[in-house]
């Protein structure tokens, strides 16, 4: 490709490169502000959040426990795959349509405990909740749930789901 | 001699609009509606600056700008968590670009108006693992050619064309991973288009997430674009949800045998409702 010149078009500006060089250089300043502000958002978030290990069995029994201790009308399930609280919202979509839920506890009735693959659901003491129905409320929002915890007066129970792996 | 074939290089540019954004991406931020019977709808604002017009990799009218406002409208419906529908529809709000006519006088051209509606249907397989989830995406696309015809200068490709997609997400409690692969096809002589998406994100907050995508772009007529940038993505509360995005054209080759734009900026603000 020629080189022109501002003067060979009627007075329009025209420039045709020999190389690329100064794209590259403006490439390369915006991989340096790219790296900068990845870093800036990485050292201002980082303690936004602990990293946490994979959710073991036991963790998860923790995070019951913490959940569950003295709320007699409260069940925690084991949702696998649950990882991401914003993925999760089609929990309390699907779970806040079951009759018995306490909306006025935790939110809406329902808490997702992402960290630990968690769903706490508060219902109503004159409604015992169907263990059924909120198995298939979990499938239906995409989950795969287990097992649940509930509170005995004591100590965390775990009690196995039917049908679940 | 080598005027000339700049003039027509340049006329062509102005006949052949260039080719519309085949995001890959999908609605709601496309992470959502993840459960059966769910669906919602986002409204994106997006501004496009071009600062040069390029043959191949070479610039050859510096600072012969284009610069593309569009709103798009896009929505999306599961019947079963597997299966959903989904369209996406921009209107362009005003794009405006800088070319050469026939007598070397530098032009200004517009256009306007509804853009081309991208209608897809994605059939997803998601998987439940102990420390992550995921799901493997297929989503054959159509594209339905609306609006008017404009001879000088179109935004959308208005005609008809066809797409497959093929996607892969992963998730844990931190980390988020999304790669994908398109290929469209084409009436009349609109080239065939693949593009492959890279995303990277950290789930900083239990609201929030921070990203770094990255996209690449071939077509028939030998342009490849390879453009990158962060992207944030925010939720308000069960039902809203934004997303800002800005990617930078760190390679920018048009067509070898006529001139475009490149040497790209876009910068993306979303909102989206999901019920």
């Amino acid at each position: 490709m020629p080189e022109y010149h501002a003067s060979s078009l009627h007075g329009i500006r025209w420039q045709s490169y020999l190389s690329d060089s100064p794209k590259q250089y403006t490439n390369m300043k915006f991989l340096y502000t790219l790296i900068a502000l990845t870093l800036c958002s990485a050292t201002l978030t980082l303690n936004a959040r602990p990293q946490h290990p994979v959710a073991s069995e036991e963790n998860r029994l923790t995070g019951a426990q913490e959940h569950l201790k003295g709320q007699a009308y409260q069940i925690a399930v084991y949702a696998r795959g649950l990882v991401c609280s914003s993925c999760g919202i089609g929990l309390r979509i699907h779970l806040g349509k079951l009759d018995g839920i306490d909306k006025t506890k935790l939110d809406k009735g329902i808490l997702l405990d992402s960290k630990n693959q968690l769903v706490i659901i508060a219902y109503d003491p004159k409604t015992p909740i169907d263990i059924a129905a909120t198995q298939t409320a979990i499938h239906k929002a995409g989950y795969e749930p287990t097992h649940y915890y509930k509170w005995n007066g004591d100590k965390v129970i775990i009690h196995k789901l039917e049908g679940s792996e | 001699m080598q005027h000339l074939f700049i003039q027509k290089t340049l006329i062509l540019a102005g006949l052949l609009a260039p080719l519309s954004f085949l995001q890959a991406d999908q609605p709601i931020m496309n992470m959502m509606p993840r459960w059966d019977s769910g669906y919602g709808f986002q409204v994106r604002a997006e501004h496009i600056h071009r600062s040069d017009l390029k043959q191949g990799s070479r610039t050859v009218g510096s600072g012969f700008t284009e610069d593309i406002s569009q709103i798009h409208l896009e929505g999306v419906y599961t019947w079963d968590r597997s299966i959903r529908m989904t369209f996406k529809l921009p209107y362009i709000a005003d794009a405006r670009r800088e070319v050469l006519d026939a007598n070397n006088n530098k032009v200004v051209q517009h256009d306007s108006g509804i853009g081309d509606l991208t209608v897809a249907l994605p059939l997803k397989h998601y998987f439940n693992l102990a420390a992550r989830s995921g799901s493997w995406t297929l989503a054959p696309q159509i594209r339905v050619p609306l609006g008017k015809q404009n001879e000088d200068y179109e935004v959308a490709n208005r005609v008809w064309g066809t797409g497959l997609s093929f996607g892969y997400e992963t998730e844990t409690y931190n980390w988020f991973f999304a790669t994908g692969a398109s290929i469209w096809v084409f009436e009349k002589e609109e080239p065939a288009e693949w593009s492959y998406t890279l995303d990277l994100g950290w789930n900083a907050r239990d609201n929030m997430q921070l990203l770094i995508e990255t996209d690449m772009k071939w077509d028939d007529d030998n342009a490849f674009t390879l453009s990158t940038g962060p992207a944030l993505y925010w939720r308000w509360s069960d039902h809203v949800h934004t997303r800002i995005e800005w990617k930078h054209d760190v390679v920018s080759k048009v067509s070898t045998h006529e001139a475009d734009h490149g040497n790209g900026d876009r910068i993306s603000i979303g909102i989206g409702f999901v019920f």
